[in-house]
């Protein structure tokens, strides 16, 4: 839904992103970007067409690419880097998606509670294991 | 649609279809756009894009 092209690098955070679709091949990403940042941002399901989509792709070129904190809900693949890109990903939780990066091994993988996504709601509930409650 | 060359913050982008993009925000000629505490949901296509260029 965010899609950032070379030339361009974005800082994300603290956003929901959630049950976009997105329609081709060419153009299948929830959030294809090139990154300064993109910390506590919660993102999921996401679809290309009627199949899961990405949840984060990153773009090849600029600088090494920061993710940190971030909640990645049931896609096809939770975060997708693109050859050449460098990344730095940690302390994110992918959950429900069939495949967690194509990256990387790291992450957590724990259910996240979060509150309504149907109400913009992407708030973690009370006693969830990020909230910090 | 919505052109913007500074900070995106706060908004809700719910609901936009298109067929490509346009749907929702443009980010222009602007290397390093911030975004921050905006709900994204819903779209059909690309909501947000951004390139260096201008609009």
């Amino acid at each position: 839904m965010l899609n950032v092209n070379a030339g361009t690098r974005v800082t994300v955070t603290n956003h929901v992103i959630a049950h976009n679709t997105v329609l081709t091949a060419t153009r299948r990403r929830a959030l294809r970007v090139r990154l300064v940042r993109a910390d506590h941002n919660t993102i999921v399901d996401n679809m290309r067409g009627a199949a899961p989509g990405e949840g984060v792709r990153i773009g090849a070129g600029g600088g090494t690419n920061v993710l940190r904190n971030n909640i990645i809900v049931g896609h096809g693949t939770g975060l997708v880097v693109a050859g050449g890109a460098s990344v730095s990903a940690d302390y994110d939780d992918y959950y429900d998606n069939i495949v967690r990066t194509s990256a990387f091994p790291w992450g957590r993988t724990t259910a996240p509670i979060i509150r309504s996504l149907t109400s913009d709601d992407g708030r973690l509930s009370p006693g969830a294991e990020f909230s910090g409650d | 649609m919505y052109t913007a060359t500074g900070a995106i913050t706060r908004n809700r982008i719910v609901g936009n279809v298109a067929t490509w993009w346009g749907g929702g925000v443009l980010l222009s000629g602007k290397a390093s756009p911030v975004m921050d505490r905006n709900i994204v949901a819903y779209n059909t296509a690309e909501a947000m894009k951004a390139w260096p260029g201008a609009a």
